[in-house]
């Protein structure tokens, strides 16, 4: 069901202006706009394990180099590695964490080992010793060059840390004292010069709303509020604590000669069962065994679970419950549950100019009655918006912005949709599941659209002819795009706002080619 | 007449069964086949000692649709070859065995495919689905996994299934017609 509604059959038009199926698309409930993955910030929920369904807050998960401390998977097939138990310790060292000395109540105590139930490979291979722990506190390896890496990290810390102090001491007035004056009235200066200029700025509207309550006077604002406000990035006054001391690094050299290949190494037989492979080198970074002795069980990859935000009224769109082993969201806006799907039913050949019927089917999503109109295609009225999104995406520099993107669907017909309303009963769910018979309208009832075909609970039908366009080749697609206006019902709307709005979005359908004529 | 109905009904066959083997009545038995004691084999199986005898060790477990076949070619004097199963083996469901020979403790998972020229040996196992079909003789504890015919070396042979062995010995009888022990008598 999900993959048939992924197709690229039917698109609509997020307010960025790319165009993607309906459940990739959210509508946030503030703005009352379409929004796509790239018109969401995505935060991180949660980290957890997706085999013990552990969970970490993200820094700590960081920490934790994202990794599960309890769950490994197994370096030779990637599957996971599952814990066995035995009563016959192997190993050199049983005498491990629990200082136990190898006894009398040796024989009692219980020995662990991972091992993969797919390829039967289990950390004995590798002589690694059993332990008497069942879970966590498995030793990492140790890199060899642990000790290097965290110098140079600590390093360059020490040098952004630096650079950060060297750029706002050119920013900083040089006064050793605050000067609450100077500083508020020049606060004030910039919010009203702001305000008097850009009245329309919904961007800053939108963000005064939510965090500029606070009195704007000096007093009421600390001076790192105030400078986060004006837009200017924050100073420190202790600034003359003396500069940041960067740590020195030995540079690594470069050595002339390399290691000489092994005499025999032409000469021996390769024996492949004992040599690891590509991409069991590349599963252990760090180390890239080349021999199927040295691999060590990787520790399991943590995994996100991550909400949306909306980038202009900063409200989340996406939020999945905390709890990993749930799959229900606190919120989710997808425009599926927020806006009336449309889908394809059935086309007749397309040929260039001429009108062929196509027969559409509109489902209403909501528990109450929904009226639905359609229109041209308009003008848009929400570049501005589209720019925000972008100007705020950019900030991050996020890639998918210059390459992802789809902006221009090519419209190639035209149909007699516009201009009519169509009534979609509420959606019932128990009625689902009933053998209710579709409901055909009389022939002669004047109150439903004579091309309305046949109406299922929440579902109705419609007939309407496309005609495409008459330059179009054989082969050519037909799209046809028109504009879908709805009533929305807001359940919990801001005392404001309107309960009932009418709401439109821009949809593409694809309707197949025209056809090849059978002559040619 | 009952007895020429049955003749119809079974190819024939000649079977020596041990004594402490588990054989299920309803499996397919073809040739000179002969169940060591310990075995265990499952209803719907098949053992098709087409090209010779199949003399089957102690210990194995044979589970529901696999097959062993002896398809070897007759030796240079034109007798038949004997296919040699050692002990503790383990075929699971669907697995087809044609091999040269198997030895001990080796693990043929589901649907798994050892072809007329591949000889076992001791400890190896073929993963679920993996096709062996060139000439060849496995090393001991080989592993053979997923769908690349991943290699290895295993440090141990795959662990003995004594428990399961008990357990179906146990429980097999109460749900199926066993065949009785015998010293090769054909029907």
């Amino acid at each position: 069901m999900a993959l048939s509604l992924e197709k690229e059959v039917v698109l609509i038009e997020c307010g960025c202006g790319c165009v993607k199926p309906i459940v990739k698309l959210f509508l946030c409930r503030f703005c009352m706009k379409i929004r796509c993955s790239y018109c969401l910030c995505h935060e991180i929920d949660c980290c957890f394990c997706a085999y013990c369904t552990m969970s970490l807050p993200p820094g700590e998960a960081r920490v934790k180099k994202n990794r599960c401390s309890s769950c490994m998977d197994c370096p030779s097939c990637f599957q996971a590695l599952s814990l066995r138990a035995t009563s016959a310790g192997r190993g050199a060292s049983f005498e491990d964490t629990s200082g136990k000395a190898q006894g009398d109540n040796a024989k009692a105590t219980k020995y662990y080992y991972f091992s993969c139930s797919f390829c039967r490979w289990s950390t004995r291979d590798v002589d690694l010793p059993d332990r008497t722990i069942a879970i966590g506190g498995w030793p990492e390896k140790e890199h060899p060059n642990t000790s290097r890496i965290t110098e140079l990290i600590d390093y360059y810390k020490a040098v952004a840390a630096r650079d950060l102090k060297d750029k706002n001491k050119k920013i900083a007035p040089k006064t050793n004292y605050l000067d609450m004056d100077y500083y508020s009235s020049y606060i004030r200066l910039k919010l009203g010069a702001h305000n008097k200029d850009n009245r329309d700025d919904k961007e800053f509207h939108s963000a005064k709303s939510s965090r500029e309550q606070a009195p704007r006077h000096s007093l009421g604002l600390t001076q790192s509020l105030a400078r986060q406000k004006v837009g200017l990035p924050a100073f420190h006054y202790a600034r003359d604590t003396g500069s940041v001391t960067v740590p020195p690094i030995t540079p690594s050299e470069a050595n002339e000669c390399t290691e000489e290949l092994p005499e025999d190494i032409f000469m021996n037989h390769t024996d492949l069962s004992k040599i690891a492979t590509l991409p069991q080198r590349f599963a252990q970074p760090e180390f890239q065994p080349e021999l199927c002795s040295d691999f060590y069980p990787i520790r399991k990859i943590l995994i996100l679970r991550k909400s949306g935000r909306c980038w202009v009224c900063e409200h989340n769109v996406l939020k999945p419950e905390i709890q990993p082993i749930s799959v229900k969201h606190k919120l989710n806006t997808s425009c599926f549950y927020h806006m009336p799907e449309v889908r394809i039913v059935s086309v007749n050949p397309f040929y260039p100019g001429k009108a062929s019927n196509v027969i559409l089917k509109f489902i209403n999503p909501f528990g109450y009655k929904t009226n639905i109109s359609f229109d041209r295609l308009e003008s848009k009225d929400e570049e501005e918006n589209a720019d925000v999104i972008v100007k705020k995406i950019s900030k991050y520099d996020r890639e998918e912005t210059k390459f992802g993107r789809v902006k221009k669907v090519e419209v190639t017909a035209y149909s007699n949709i516009y201009n009519r309303t169509v009534v979609l009963q509420p959606k019932n769910s128990a009625a689902d599941f009933d053998d209710t018979p579709d409901l055909i309208p009389a022939e002669n009832d004047s109150s439903v659209d004579e091309n309305c075909l046949w109406t299922k609970n929440n579902k109705t039908a419609i007939r309407i002819a496309v005609t495409p366009n008459s330059d179009l080749q054989p082969g050519d697609k037909v799209v046809l795009g028109f504009s879908v206006i709805y009533s929305f019902l807001q359940s919990n709307a801001a005392p404001d706002l309107p309960a009932e709005l009418n709401l439109s979005f821009r949809i593409f359908l694809s309707l197949g080619n025209i056809v090849i004529s059978e002559e040619s | 007449m009952d007895n020429g109905a049955k003749a119809k009904k079974e190819v024939s066959y000649q079977a020596s069964i041990a004594v402490g083997s588990t054989v299920c009545k309803d499996i397919k038995l073809q040739g000179t086949v002969s169940i060591g004691t310990l075995t265990i084999i499952h209803p719907k199986a098949s053992i098709l000692a087409e090209n010779g005898p199949i003399v089957i060790g102690d210990g194995n477990i044979i589970e529901e649709q696999s097959v062993i076949a002896n398809k070897l070619p007759a030796d240079a004097n034109g007798e038949p070859q004997t296919l040699f199963v050692g002990n503790n083996n383990m075929f699971e469901v669907g697995c087809v065995c044609e091999a040269k020979s198997v030895g001990d403790n080796n693990v043929l998972e589901a649907k798994s495919y050892v072809g007329p020229e591949v000889e076992i040996s001791n400890g190896c196992f073929i993963g679920a689905a993996c096709r062996l079909t060139l000439p060849e003789k496995l090393p001991e504890n080989l592993s053979v996994c997923g769908s690349n015919h991943l290699r290895k070396i295993m440090s141990d042979r795959p662990a003995p299934q004594t428990s399961q062995k008990d357990h179906l010995a146990k429980v097999l009888p109460n749900y199926h017609h066993l065949k009785k022990p015998r010293q090769l008598t054909g029907s």
